[in-house]
């Protein structure tokens, strides 16, 4: 799970930037009239598909630093199994959750 | 992973007089806590609401909308860089570990700085740096 | 029923046969080993029932003690490695200089504060004793310090054991040694910032013992003092500490 957050950290970390550049080069060129028109291509599928892998990822990076938050103030950490399940569970029903809201725009 | 040398000098753990706290451990988890609300915050707002220039523009005209951008921007960068941080500290210590912090640090300012610019960029319709 | 047990010896891994009976251990089969089937084999051990921290090595991948681990559970191939992070001497021996240099770096003894006079009594459920829950049943035997994934990076980490018992004495009223442990704790590079809160300690400790929550608990102390600054905690006297905890 060590491994899994430090992995998930540096995956957000590299989308971080490639958001940035994603919105510079569209901005930053042109300015904000062809903002439109590329929101419009980023609404794909596939992109959609990509936005839910990344969503995946945060959400387990963010509940397990969540948990881990809470072991420093004292809590589950003799039952850090139990959390880790916990934790890994609300994020697949998170998941499902965003699959579920964003399904009319995939099979659209 | 067993090492076949048998240690002969106990490492040397020089004491120093003051009781240290690592603040950059507490920021960690202040930028964490912070995240999720601005994080989550971030996502309802660019799925749930409509994202369009002009309705980004409007949005941003809106202090409260401003203060959760930028908050964001900051707190995501510093979380980010320091976590990349106490990863290569980890296995970079010494005077290499400052060279990766003065970079992290510059790389830092300048993202913080790009970010802004982007969001210069949807309020004035051109970017503050380049003009487009 | 038989069993492959496969050792990382020094001179490579060696593989040995041996037919087991119900609720044997794994100290058992090493002594069997031994006595029968190959007298060269090396390891440590002393009390046989878990209350000296000798025979502390992995078995199929986990830290635990050799004579707490029963076959049952292992299934029919067992595989036997000294503990990590430490030098080996030979076969499954390991030399625990690293652990015990660390374990008298936080100073693991008692310094009395010179205006204590009287003993003093602290019942269980007195507020005095800060919940040191079993960390004080520490036997010292390394395996937290093997589990401890920090180790594989910062080899210069204090380590569980030895912050376990930095906190047991921190959080004792009788102590004067408080700060300088509380400096030592809070090293960069090798203090209790350098814990990924992995809790492999916490998995293995044949104790059961939570280093992982001394760890935090030191972190807030840190944290706390440096807010709030360092508070003389003042003696309690004799009749106070009866009466709450009677």
């Amino acid at each position: 799970m060590f491994i899994a957050h430090r992995i998930s950290g540096l995956l957000i970390l590299g989308y971080l930037y490639l958001h940035l550049i994603l919105l510079s080069a569209v901005l930053l060129p042109h300015g904000a009239k062809h903002f439109n028109a590329v929101a419009g291509v980023v609404k794909a599928p596939l992109f959609i598909g990509a936005d839910l892998v990344l969503f995946g990822i945060v959400l387990v990076h963010g509940l397990n630093g969540i948990r881990l938050i809470v072991a420093d103030f004292g809590g589950m950490i003799r039952s850090s199994r139990l959390g880790i399940w916990l934790t890994m569970t609300t994020a697949a029903l998170l998941l499902g959750l965003g699959v579920l809201v964003l399904l009319p725009d995939i099979v659209r | 992973m067993a090492t076949e040398h048998v240690s002969t000098e106990p490492p040397v753990h020089s004491e120093p007089l003051q009781p240290a706290v690592s603040w950059a451990w507490v920021l960690q988890r202040f930028t964490a806590i912070l995240l999720v609300v601005f994080l989550g915050g971030h996502l309802w707002v660019e799925h749930f609401m409509n994202t369009s220039v002009a309705v980004v523009t409007e949005r941003l005209r809106n202090g409260i909308f401003v203060v959760l951008d930028v908050g964001l921007l900051v707190t995501v960068v510093y979380h980010g860089l320091n976590g990349l941080h106490g990863i290569l500290k980890e296995t970079w210590d010494g005077a290499r570990a400052r060279w990766v912090l003065y970079f992290l640090l510059i790389l830092g300012m300048f993202t913080v700085f790009w970010g802004m610019d982007i969001l210069w960029a949807f309020l004035y319709h051109h970017p503050f740096l380049v003009i487009g | 029923m038989q069993v492959t047990v496969r050792v990382e010896r020094s001179t490579g891994t060696a593989s040995y046969s041996v037919d087991t009976k119900a609720q044997q251990t794994v100290l058992d089969v090493l002594f069997y080993i031994q006595n029968e089937l190959d007298e060269t084999l090396s390891f440590r051990c002393s009390c046989r029932v878990g209350m000296c921290g000798s025979c502390g090595m992995v078995i199929n991948g986990k830290e635990g003690l050799a004579c707490r681990t029963g076959l049952d559970r292992l299934g029919p191939v067992v595989t036997l490695q000294p503990m990590r992070h430490q030098g080996r001497i030979k076969d499954l021996v390991v030399d625990m200089g690293d652990f015990f240099s660390k374990y008298e770096a936080v100073r693991p003894y008692l310094t009395p504060r010179p205006e204590v006079q009287d003993p003093i009594v602290a019942s269980p459920r007195s507020k005095l004793r800060e919940a040191i829950d079993l960390g004080l049943e520490c036997i010292s035997c390394g395996l937290c310090l093997s589990a401890c994934d920090v180790m594989t990076a910062v080899p210069e980490f204090l380590g569980p054991a030895a912050l376990n018992r930095a906190y047991n004495l921190i959080a004792d009223v009788r102590d004067d040694a408080r700060d300088r442990r509380l400096a030592v704790v809070g090293q960069a590079r090798s203090g209790v910032w350098q814990c990924h809160t992995h809790m492999s300690c916490v998995e293995v400790c044949p104790k059961n013992i939570a280093p992982t929550r001394a760890i935090a608990q030191l972190k807030q102390k840190l944290i706390v003092r440096r807010f709030m600054g360092h508070r003389e905690r003042p003696i309690p006297k004799l009749q106070y500490i009866v009466k709450e905890g009677g």
